[in-house]
């Protein structure tokens, strides 16, 4: 292994001196020398470029030529110029206002302004929430497009997911938004209800992390970018769909002339998810299941929640980039209509949240020194749920009821848990020259859950969620990143994660529980580099992190199972390597490449497993378990002019079970040595196409025709070598397709959407359906001023 | 490696458990010349994950099978009860939420396949047997809808014969005995004539009483009570003693048996003294066979035999023997200290023989489940420390054991025999 690392080094190393290149950068700026961000920049001949970021810099590395370079700018007059590029060039430039205060074009082209993110040294995919913005899609939508990357959905609007990043899944899968971490956020806000609409892009880094984002992600990060306040706008949406289906979003962002801004986006969902299902009924006199599925419509399935995201503050003033103060507030509702299997059906069970969450931002380049930028965020959350499940009642598909004497169609239950979380970032960028950067992160985050009242609750629960459990983490990371300045730089960096937990841990010893509160600090130490090369066309990635997934509560201290807590437990852990290529070239000027192929290796160990020792009447956790994963993500993009695009991701993934044992304490080898992990997509793919018209329904439209399949196949829910008669998750192949009409340079939006057009049975866990072909039409109004 | 690439048709994983309708296979091992098969042992096989495999088996005294490739495919989670020779019913203990029960045979070729139709099992339970032909579950300790401070018992009855028609049906059982407290019941065995009967463990109401799980103290620790009933929940007598006190052995939310009949129809109670409150020694009476009070005349006490360990669960093997499950440490029912000494008792002869003979040792037992007799014959699935699970063969009267059938599993769930109709 180290072996492979230092010859790969090598080589990508000795590749250096080949390539003659240059950059061409510069900063753009307005008339009043303010620095302007999100100004393209484009190399007329290669139909490559960049856009200028916050700072107003932009940076394009190119081969010895001479070039036509043109910039543009909404609300700007375009200029275009000519270079020389025999040497570094550097190229400053001033936009004039235009009178026109025409809209951001509608294009899809490309992907320029994620470029940045997507060169960086780490394996990363980029996402560009753009091209859906015209669809009444969530962000958990988006996220099933990107190599690597599957989500597990239960079933329709608002239901419950999962996501599986390489085959890690759970927690070993961190999620944030803008460099925040989600985890405490609750569900009313969350990413199977927030419209795409809402957020520019989405970055997910597998494997090797930057310490940007402070948590203990094993498997990878998938960070949500928000749409970015540059300018005043307003895009408004409304949809409505299948189901009884009602979707509306408002996002509105002030800049005013001092920098004082104000964003709100406020965002509904609504929906009966009353589609059909195919399933077995209950024959409320006989207790018993039919043999054979029939059709019925779900009836106890409605889903719908309100938020609020609003924050005021000031953006480009002497004493800060951006500073705001906001919160979010948010509710939800969701009945639910079954159990783990589909055939058990609730009526009447459902469940209620609601969060707030007030937050802090602050940013500046060049806080107090020269060279120095920070950045902190700071937010607080609250959030509540109850569940509530008091029916005396038992249902069948029908709709169609009888009374029972005990309370609660599933564990009786009404349950209120209060979960408070808070975390602050503080994130400060050195730049000793403009080659080497250094870089410190920390991450603290607090979580502490109460439960605040029970009825019944089940087993011995019911002392023990009276107690609270609080885990507060931080995780403190240091990086140096050394930038050439020609065609490579690099990474290194380190990360110190320390944890302290308070739980319950039952203290008894007969059959009354009996708990007492503990508590336990640890500390892990982890580390990494990466680093990227690029020769012509191709770019080069390595990258290298020793990750952990910290320990859990409940795997500590103990659930209504646990009772021993094991001191010596150790997180578990992961080596995790990523070796990418990437291809990006444009023939004629009109076809534009892009291929990336990333191979991954997870060598994941100490996993933590629950062992029952009857002979000394204990259950404890330990550290037994060790899994080799090893794949490939595929992803590749066409574009012909402003016309047609085609993309497409592909994934295989092998895991390899290496626990020799059967167990921590024993010598019988394992039945599942050498198995394939069950429950586990490891052949999956997406591909969409878009078909644009510009011109056909006016002055400044465009007709976009689009459409979108997905492919997961086969795969067993339980080990492969076990059994002879097992249970599989049927491949699913389903497609979309969309319509929609962009008019006055996308101010107003028109857009028909059908989903799995070839009314497929989807679902993501055993036999839990999705829905089947379902409709919706979306409006949608954008409006965008430059700020004069 | 074991990479599996998929090649199954899809038509076989449509849907779920009807994995157990889906294509015949060809003649197994052991079957009989013109391969029909006329009855088979039933394992369930645990496989350290979500799932259990079902595999029959021609002998389970000797030799070994494995689940590698063989077996049917079940969620992990259920209980096999075997209501009648031919069928196996499971209930799935999902910890409260409902689950779907299951019903198995064998057919011609000696293969599980699905026996009458899937069932609703809506409440967990803690206690489990077989009665009349019938498979029964119990549940304690739950509150009534309609009442407060009234507590009840849920039962859920399968009948085979029927497609797996299920009755669930409930009981107040708040002060069946005038004390005012309520009853949990632990341990199911057939009474004869439709009836069964079933050991009722006391417990005061106290303000977080609620689920089921935690039975509370009591004010009357010095009594035992079995109650007999019949298939409808009819409350047909109340058998009362205070030689003893309650009948049940505990761990956790398990309510395990300590009552069992011989081979005549006569129901031994046994009552290892669970109660730090109790006076009372560990010992067991009867109830002969269709009477309506306890046998006076019986008592054994069972603290004198077996130097001050306390046991926690009761089989019956065979005629007169009983198989006790003991603690590792004397004086102790705290779970901490172990559980996987055993012993022999003959409740006629009154003798008592720990079983030691070709049985491993207490540190060595890492897993043990119910053990079982059939034919006449008496086993335990048990994993040894750096072993396989196997099925210990146990010969009652010589209170010796050897081991049988080796299971290349993770561990054994249950045991029993199939026999076509």
């Amino acid at each position: 292994m180290q072996k492979l690392l230092f010859t790969l080094g090598l080589i990508i190393m000795s590749l250096w001196c080949i390539a003659q290149e240059y950059t061409l950068s510069g900063t753009v700026k307005n008339e009043q020398g303010d620095p302007v961000s999100g100004a393209s920049v484009r190399v007329l001949e290669h139909r490559k470029g960049a856009r200028s970021d916050e700072n107003g810099l932009f940076s394009i590395r190119l081969s010895e030529a001479n070039y036509r370079i043109r910039v543009t700018h909404v609300g700007s007059i375009s200029q275009t110029f000519e270079v020389r590029l025999d040497s570094d060039v550097v190229q400053n430039i001033v936009l004039k206002s235009s009178d026109d205060e025409s809209i951001e074009e509608v294009t899809v082209v490309g992907q320029v302004g994620v470029k940045k993110v997507k060169e960086s040294a780490y394996n990363v995919t980029v996402l560009d929430a753009k091209p859906t913005y015209n669809t009444s899609m969530e962000v958990t939508a988006l996220l099933n497009k990107a190599a690597g990357v599957r989500i597990r959905q239960e079933a329709g609007l608002g239901s419950d997911y999962n996501i599986s990043l390489n085959g890690f899944t759970g927690r070993a899968v961190k999620i944030f938004m803008d460099g925040v971490p989600m985890e405490g956020f609750g569900s009313a806000y969350n990413l199977n209800n927030i419209p795409t609409t809402m957020i520019e892009r989405v970055d997910i880094y597998k494997g090797v992390v930057p310490i940007e984002f402070g948590g203990d992600a094993m498997g990878g990060v998938i960070n949500i970018i928000t749409r970015p306040l540059n300018r005043t706008f307003v895009d408004a949406s409304y949809s409505y769909g299948s189901f009884n289906t009602h979707k509306s979003n408002l996002n509105f962002g002030y800049v005013g002339k001092n920098g004082f801004s104000v964003d709100v986006r406020a965002l509904q969902n609504y929906s009966d998810n009353s589609y059909r299902t195919f399933t077995k009924s209950l024959d409320l006199a006989s207790e018993t299941f039919s043999q054979n599925k029939s059709w019925y419509n779900r009836f106890n399935d409605t889903y719908h929640n309100e938020s609020l995201v609003a924050k005021i503050g000031f953006v480009h003033t002497p004493w800060a980039d951006q500073f705001f103060i906001g919160a979010t507030i948010g509710q939800e509702y969701k009945e639910i209509q079954n159990a783990y299997v589909q055939q058990l059906v609730y009526g009447m069970r459902h469940r209620k949240g609601n969060t707030l969450m007030p937050n802090l931002a602050y940013q500046k380049r060049n806080f107090l020194i020269q060279g120095l930028d920070l950045n902190v965020n700071a937010n607080y959350n609250r959030n509540r749920n109850e569940n509530i499940d008091t029916a005396a009642r038992t249902y069948n598909w029908e709709g169609q009821y009888k009374p029972k004497r005990s309370v609660g169609e599933g564990a009786s239950t009404l349950s209120k848990f209060e979960n408070r979380n808070g975390s602050v970032t503080a994130n400060a960028r050195y730049n000793l020259s403009d080659q080497h950067f250094f870089n410190v992160n920390n991450t603290f985050t607090t979580f502490t859950r109460k439960s605040r009242n029970n009825l019944a609750l089940i087993d011995d629960l019911t002392a023990r969620d009276t107690m609270r459990s609080r885990t507060s983490k931080n995780v403190l990371g240091i990086s140096y990143q050394f930038d050439s300045k020609k065609n490579w730089n690099m990474t290194a960096f380190y990360k110190l994660y320390s944890q302290h937990m308070i739980g319950a841990v039952d203290t008894s010893s007969s059959n009354t529980a009996s708990y007492a509160e503990q508590s336990r600090t640890t500390a892990n130490s982890g580390y990494g580099l990466a680093g990227t090369y690029f020769y012509r066309d191709l770019q080069f990635k390595l990258s290298y992190e020793k990750a952990y997934r910290l320990l859990g509560s409940n795997e500590l201290f103990g659930d209504e199972t646990l009772e021993t807590a094991n001191t010596s437990l150790r997180p578990e852990k992961s080596d995790n390597i990523n070796f990418n290529v990437a291809y990006n070239k444009v023939f004629n000027k009109q076809h534009d490449f892009y291929v990336e192929a990333g191979l991954i290796y997870r060598n994941t160990y100490d996993y933590i497993r629950r062992v029952v020792e009857q002979r000394y009447g204990t259950i404890s956790s330990v550290n037994h378990g060790k899994v080799l994963s090893y794949g490939a993500d595929f992803e590749a993009r066409y574009a012909y002019d402003n016309r047609f695009m085609l993309g497409g991701a592909f994934t295989y993934l092998a895991t390899k079970n290496l626990q020799r044992y059967a167990s921590a304490n024993t010598t019988v080898e394992s039945i599942i040595y050498e198995d394939q992990l069950p429950n586990i997509p490891y052949v999956y793919g997406n591909l969409d196409a878009q078909y644009m018209l510009p011109g056909l329904l006016g002055d400044q439209s465009v007709l976009t025709l689009g459409y979108n399949a997905n492919y997961i196949h086969e795969f067993y829910l339980g080990w492969p070598s076990q059994g002879s008669q097992k249970y599989t998750l049927p491949t699913q192949f389903s497609h979309d397709v969309f319509v929609s009409a962009a008019l006055k340079n996308g101010k107003y939006n028109l857009s028909l959407e059908a989903r799995n057009v070839t009314d497929e049975l989807l679902y993501d866990n055993f036999e839990l359906q999705k829905p089947g072909r379902h409709f919706s039409v979306k409006l949608r109004y954008f409006f965008s001023k430059s700020n004069r | 490696m074991k990479l599996q690439f998929l090649q199954r048709p899809l038509a076989l994983a449509l849907m779920g458990v009807a994995v157990l309708t889906s294509c015949s296979k060809s003649d197994g091992p052991g079957s009989g010349g013109d391969g029909d098969v006329s009855s088979k042992y039933f394992i369930s096989a645990q496989a350290d994950g979500d799932y259990d495999y079902l595999i029959t088996v021609d002998d389970l005294t000797q030799g070994s099978v494995s689940i590698a490739g063989n077996g049917t495919e079940v969620r992990s989670g259920y209980s096999w009860l075997f209501p009648n020779p031919s069928t196996a019913i499971g209930f799935i203990y999902q910890q409260g939420s409902p689950g779907v029960g299951l019903g198995v045979t064998i057919d011609q070729n000696g293969e599980i396949v699905q026996s009458g139709s899937e069932f609703l099992v809506e409440s967990r339970f803690t206690t489990l047997g077989v009665a009349g032909g019938l498979a029964i579950t119990a549940v304690g300790g739950q509150p009534m809808a309609d009442q407060e401070d009234v507590y009840g018992a849920i039962f859920n009855i399968v009948n085979p014969d029927e497609g797996n028609h299920k009755e669930t049906k409930t009981i107040t059982t708040t002060n069946m005995t005038g004390t005012g407290e309520f009853f949990t019941f632990s341990g199911i065995v057939d009474g004869g004539n439709g009836t069964f009967l079933t050991s009722m463990v006391p417990s005061k109401i106290l303000p977080n009483t609620g689920g089921g799980g935690s039975t509370g103290e009591t004010d009357y620790p010095d009594s035992v009570w079995v109650a007999r009933f019949d298939t409808d929940l009819n409350l047909l007598n109340i058998y009362g003693d205070d030689r003893l006190s309650y009948s049940t052995g505990r761990m956790r939310s398990r309510y395990h048996s300590q009552i069992g009949n011989d081979d005549s129809g006569n129901t031994y109670v046994f009552s290892s003294a669970h109660s730090d409150q109790t006076s009372k020694n560990a010992g067991v009476i009867r109830i002969n066979n269709g009477e309506d009070d306890f046998d006076s005349d019986y008592y054994w006490d069972l603290d004198a035999e077996s130097d001050g360990y306390k046991f926690m669960k009761v089989w019956h093997i065979t005629g007169n023997y009983f198989l006790l499950n003991y603690y590792n440490t004397p004086n102790s029912v705290d779970r901490n200290d172990g559980y996987t000494k055993y012993a022999i008792v003959n409740v006629v002869d009154k003798s008592f023989k720990w079983l030691e003979s070709g049985f491993p040792k207490p540190e060595e037992i890492t897993a043990s489940s119910d053990a079982f007799t059939i034919d006449g014959q008496a086993f335990i699935p048990l994993v040894v420390e750096n072993q396989k699970p196997a099925i210990y063969v146990i010969d009652p009267a010589g209170a010796t054991a050897s081991r049988g059938l080796e299971v290349d599993a993770t561990g054994i769930t249950n045991v029993g025999k199939l026999t076509r109709k």
